[in-house]
């Protein structure tokens, strides 16, 4: 049974950062057509940063990601000063991991969440066991296609386009997911919701996610 | 999808969100290395999280010089503060990923009573822990966990809980009792791990009962 939207409003106050309603001052509109420029924007500004140590595109892709990451740090329960400090040190990371950056498997935006994603778990003192892609045990990937290729760039419109379509009790849990650095159980706790009502709500919204036609073009 | 694979997705998101404790992170961790199709997964749900951050979780401003210190500090060269990494153990076990070895704690195997042997897997998170179980061919075993669930990889050999067979790199998430068969011939050898603070110890003494 799940309950309904208004009911979840209810035992749920929504977070603030609700996909459905922009309540920041910042928050980008849904205009596919400038973030799609964007995203083909920001992978060349990596590039760049990479091939040449391009000083300007480092300056620009700052100004568009530290921002964001930082908002990020602190919906996580970081405090402003130390979410400045940690933003920033993301972009150095940014900065000397970008030979690192592969267009062909993740985009600019999904690149540089993982690096501060992983900045939060390091200043919580945390410890997130990751693959060693030498790995001589590894079992390799199928070869990327050219079309998985090309929707690399384009998979970040096409993601938040359809988050922005979910309804807004899935996005609020992808939200508390992603960026309150809550488990599912602290999130079931703090909604209220039973464990299993969260589960299935962020699974049904992924599915959503996938069925969305465009990013099913690119997740296929 | 049933609850199993619900379950399933949950953990992958959570490894991916980065709220997944080390246990259960190192167990996914060793699964993405031997499947593909888990990486495609995990990546999937990464992706998500860039489409947030690019799009929809709004901005706060920088403090005024934070570009200039940060390309200060690119000039004097400073660099974050390293990654540790783990050298790798000699284990009694070689056939494992590099990520999962690397946690071994003991270098024999230790027996267990009832067609078992184990080796400890150390983690720095006290809430979670992980084991490596080598079971011996043609054993029933039992999970009965207390935990929300528990994560079984298996690491070679098979086991079958009568509705599937569970072969190399196969994740299973249990979250409730469950009763698995060994393959007849070559025993397994899986890691698990669940989101407990109790002993993974007792927990094993209490779940594994050979018939």
């Amino acid at each position: 049974m799940y309950i309904t939207a208004t009911a979840v409003k209810s035992l749920a106050p929504r977070a603030p950062h609700s996909v459905n309603k922009p309540m920041e001052s910042g928050r980008a509109q849904p205009k596919t057509a400038n973030t799609n420029v964007n995203g083909a924007h920001h992978k060349s500004l990596l590039l760049r940063v990479a091939s040449k140590k391009d000083r300007e595109a480092f300056a620009e892709l700052f100004e568009y990601f530290a921002p964001r990451i930082k908002s990020f740090l602190m919906k996580g329960g970081s405090a402003p000063d130390l979410a400045d400090e940690l933003a920033q040190e993301t972009m150095i990371a940014v900065w000397q991991k970008a030979e690192s950056f592969n267009p062909a498997k993740a985009n600019a935006s999904t690149w540089i969440f993982t690096i501060a994603r992983n900045k939060r778990i390091d200043h919580l003192r945390r410890v997130r066991p990751e693959i060693d892609p030498a790995d001589p045990l590894l079992v390799e990937d199928d070869a990327i296609s050219a079309p998985e290729r090309m929707g690399q760039q384009q998979e970040t419109e096409a993601m938040a386009e359809a988050i922005k379509g979910l309804p807004a009790e899935q996005a609020d849990l992808l939200y508390k997911s992603f960026f309150e650095d809550k488990t599912h159980a602290d999130i079931a706790k703090e909604t209220k919701l039973p464990l299993g009502t969260v589960k299935s709500r962020i699974r049904i919204a992924l599915e959503k996610l996938r069925a969305d036609q465009k990013v099913k073009e690119l997740w296929t | 999808m049933d609850v199993k694979e619900d379950l399933y997705h949950a953990l992958l998101m959570e490894y991916a969100s980065g709220c997944l404790d080390e246990g259960q992170s190192l167990i996914i961790a060793a699964h993405m290395a031997l499947s593909p199709a888990a990486r495609k997964t995990v990546a999937q749900y990464e992706s998500v999280g860039g489409a947030i951050l690019d799009d929809c979780c709004g901005k706060v401003a920088m403090t005024k010089d934070a570009l200039a210190r940060v390309l200060d500090k690119i000039d004097c060269g400073d660099s974050p503060s390293p990654c540790v990494q783990k050298s790798k153990s000699t284990m009694a076990y070689m056939n494992a990923p590099n990520c999962l070895q690397t946690y071994v704690e003991s270098a024999t195997w230790t027996d267990g009573k009832g067609g078992y042997q184990t080796i400890s897997v150390r983690t720095s998170c006290h809430r979670s822990k992980a084991r490596i179980y080598k079971i011996d061919p043609d054993t029933v075993f039992r999970v009965n966990t207390r935990s929300p669930h528990q994560l079984t990889l298996v690491l070679e050999g098979s086991f079958h809980d009568g509705r599937a067979v569970y072969r190399r790199g196969d994740l299973i998430v249990t979250n409730g009792d469950a009763v698995l068969h060994s393959d007849a011939e070559q025993g397994c050898i899986c890691a698990v791990a669940q989101p407990s603070v109790f002993s993974v110890k007792r927990f094993v003494q209490q779940i594994f009962i050979r018939y």
